[in-house]
């Protein structure tokens, strides 16, 4: 076996025990961000693809998971800009099963998932970090890039805006007598 | 107005709910892998300079953005004014060697079943991968052990999870993720019956297929209380279904967790035994009971808990045990490996631990003390773990194929001639020395192929792989 062999077969086996921890939060995290279970996965095999290939990416897990994040959103921002390019022209491909409905279907908190969706993705992904992995305020600065302040701003709005919606909807489900 | 207190409660509880009924990603695992090692050699990693803004804030960054911008813009001027005044002359560049560095490349298709019934019969899917790994799909069979391949099927959504035929190749069955689509066939699949699942079926979170006549659903229900659940059971290949139990999720599947979850593996080893994996939770309010699985005895009706003792001086329990699903050989013998991690309660990714096997040899009623093994490439690897009898089992790990012949202790590798640049996705012995093997060849655009081995994996021999998306057939 030659060295380059050996040397592929060591990294791939870090890389895939990295994939083997990460891979299903990256995809609930991508899911939150563009609402699509196959496009999540999508994303997120790309991510981890351009991680792989980069030499810049760390071996430490903490960073790797700041990388990867990070990646994700900024693939979930691309996605979005092509959208809005192609919306004129392009329609939708019906898709056979999505799992990200029968999610959300599950969840019993209709209100929560319609508020959630107003979010801008900022505000989305400083919401799930902060309350879907139950990170710090630093914690999840430092996965966005962030400042601390910013964060702190972002979370506080988006929980307005959330706050707000869920008592629109609630008001709106009452009818007058 | 909702206070700002009572909003972040709900999204706790929201979090939670999304968590425990996050659909399995174990198959975008293994593309992810399938498609890293497409990648013709890692560079090598560098601690690195790292970009100072990320921790300091996009202000640092703008300016020196703005900075680099400045002096390129003033290095163009210079430049172009020197270079006016130059006479003309011919220059011909330096070569440098340049390091590969690429990003794998996408390959076209997927392997997403393989299934022979003999030497010269067996089927095979392929899911296109041009958008998404969502379609559409192509299902061939071959009659002439893999010289010539008959399109039979095509479908516009993901590939099987399951492909089941008999032993005569003339029952057979298909079925997606979820139930959908499920197609039937009596005739060796000249002829394919799209079934559909009981309407009740709303939501499915579990299923398994034993053979191409039985299987098992179990689908929350569409009712008014959300977590309801029920078990429904098929012997003709999904043409009729019947509704066998109905539970609360949330009380009956909760075992060592604060709320229940369908979230693991279904497998049943005959029509009346079963075993279902539960999700691995730690944090607060959870107290960690012995590792166990869900086990039925009496198809699905009723479900019970099934401990597995730690093994000495290790501390395994429910929150850091993770058990593949059990792989049984026949209805009596059959292994369940499981796996220690440690999940940190802050950020960072679990650690991952020892793995362990338990066999048993009466059909699960009892399993054995557990024995310390190792899985090649940590067992994160694809195609997973195929067990041939008790002690032999196959895996495939950086183009090679390892074999065990005592149980996961030691393993040869079996070079078996296949190229370096193989990466298995579908393996399938039909016994300790017949064989199949569905791979992603890695080249400048990566390649799919077929082989086959009657030598226990030995030698390996490449047969036709089945045209990409066509048509036509092969």
């Amino acid at each position: 076996m030659d060295a380059a062999f050996l040397m592929k077969r060591d990294e791939r086996q870090w890389f895939e025990g990295i994939v083997s921890s990460l891979a299903r939060p990256a995809t609930k995290f991508a899911n939150v961000l563009v609402h699509d279970f196959d496009l999540a996965e999508e994303i997120v095999q790309e991510a981890f693809a351009r991680l792989w290939a980069s030499p810049n990416t760390p071996s430490d897990e903490v960073e790797f998971r700041r990388y990867l994040y990070r990646t994700i959103a900024n693939l979930a921002n691309d996605y979005y800009r092509r959208r809005v390019r192609r919306s004129t022209s392009e329609v939708a491909i019906a898709v056979v099963v999505n799992p990200l409905e029968l999610v959300e279907a599950r969840a019993s908190d209709e209100a929560m998932q319609a508020a959630l969706n107003f979010l801008g993705l900022r505000e989305r992904q400083a919401i799930y970090l902060r309350y879907f992995e139950d990170r710090s305020f630093a914690e999840t600065a430092r996965l966005m890039g962030a400042r601390q302040v910013t964060v702190r701003v972002m979370v506080h709005r988006a929980l307005c805006k959330l706050r707000r919606h869920m008592s629109e909807s609630s008001l709106s489900d009452q009818v007058a007598i | 107005m909702e206070t700002r207190t009572f909003v972040e409660e709900r999204l706790r509880v929201y979090a939670r709910e999304y968590d425990r009924e996050f659909p399995p990603t174990n198959g975008a695992e293994r593309r992810i892998i399938a498609r890293i090692s497409l990648a013709p050699v890692r560079p090598a990693r560098t601690s690195g300079w790292r970009w100072p803004s990320a921790a300091a804030g996009g202000l640092v960054r703008e300016l020196a953005i703005v900075a680099i911008l400045l002096i390129l813009a003033g290095v163009l001027v210079v430049g172009a004014t020197k270079l006016r005044s130059l006479p003309t002359r011919t220059v011909t560049p330096r070569v440098t060697a340049t390091p590969q560095v690429a990003k794998p490349a996408l390959p076209p298709a997927y392997w997403t079943a393989l299934h022979f019934v003999s030497a010269n019969v067996g089927w095979i899917a392929e899911t296109t991968a041009n958008q998404t790994s969502a379609g559409p799909t192509f299902v061939y069979k071959t009659a002439d052990g893999g010289r010539t391949w008959q399109q039979q099927l095509t479908w516009d959504g993901p590939g099987p999870q399951y492909a089941r035929f008999s032993a005569d190749g003339s029952h057979g069955l298909l079925v997606g993720l979820g139930g959908v689509p499920l197609f039937k066939t009596v005739d060796g699949g000249a002829h394919w019956q799209r079934m559909a699942l009981p309407p009740q079926a709303t939501q499915v979170a579990l299923q398994y297929f034993l053979n191409a006549d039985e299987g098992w659903v179990i689908s929350y229900l569409n009712e008014a209380t959300p977590g309801i659940a029920g078990v429904f059971h098929t012997t003709d290949g999904g043409q009729t279904w019947t509704q066998t139990a109905r539970f609360d999720v949330n009380q009956y599947f909760s075992h060592g967790l604060s709320g229940g979850s369908l979230q693991g593996n279904l497998v049943f080893s005959d029509s009346s035994n079963g075993w279902m994996t539960p999700a691995s939770y730690s944090g607060t309010g959870i107290t960690p009971v012995p590792a166990y699985l869900y086990v039925t005895h009496d198809g699905g009706k009723t479900w019970g808990i099934q401990e597995f003792a730690a093994p000495a001086a290790v501390g395994m329990n429910s929150s850091t045990a993770r058990f593949l699903p059990p792989s049984f050989v026949n209805d009596r013998v059959g292994v369940v490996l499981v796996t220690q991690e440690s999940v940190p309660s802050g950020p960072g990714a679990p650690t991952i631990g020892a793995t362990y096997a338990y066999t048993t040899s009466d059909g699960g009623d009892h399993w054995s003390a557990a024995q310390k093994v190792v899985i090649p490439g940590n067992g994160y690897g694809t195609p997973p773990l195929v067990v041939i009898d008790a002690r032999t089992w196959l895996t495939f790990n950086a183009s090679q194929l390892e074999r065990t012949t005592d149980g996961g202790v030691h393993w040869e590798s079996l070079a078996g001639g296949l190229p370096h640049n193989t990466y298995a996705t579908e393996l399938e012995f039909q016994d300790v020395n017949h064989g199949w093997l569905a791979a992603i060849i890695s080249s400048g655009q990566p390649t799919l192929a077929v082989y086959q081995t009657s030598d226990g994996g030995a030698h390996w021999t490449a047969v036709t792989a089945p045209p990409l998306g066509s048509t036509a057939g092969g």
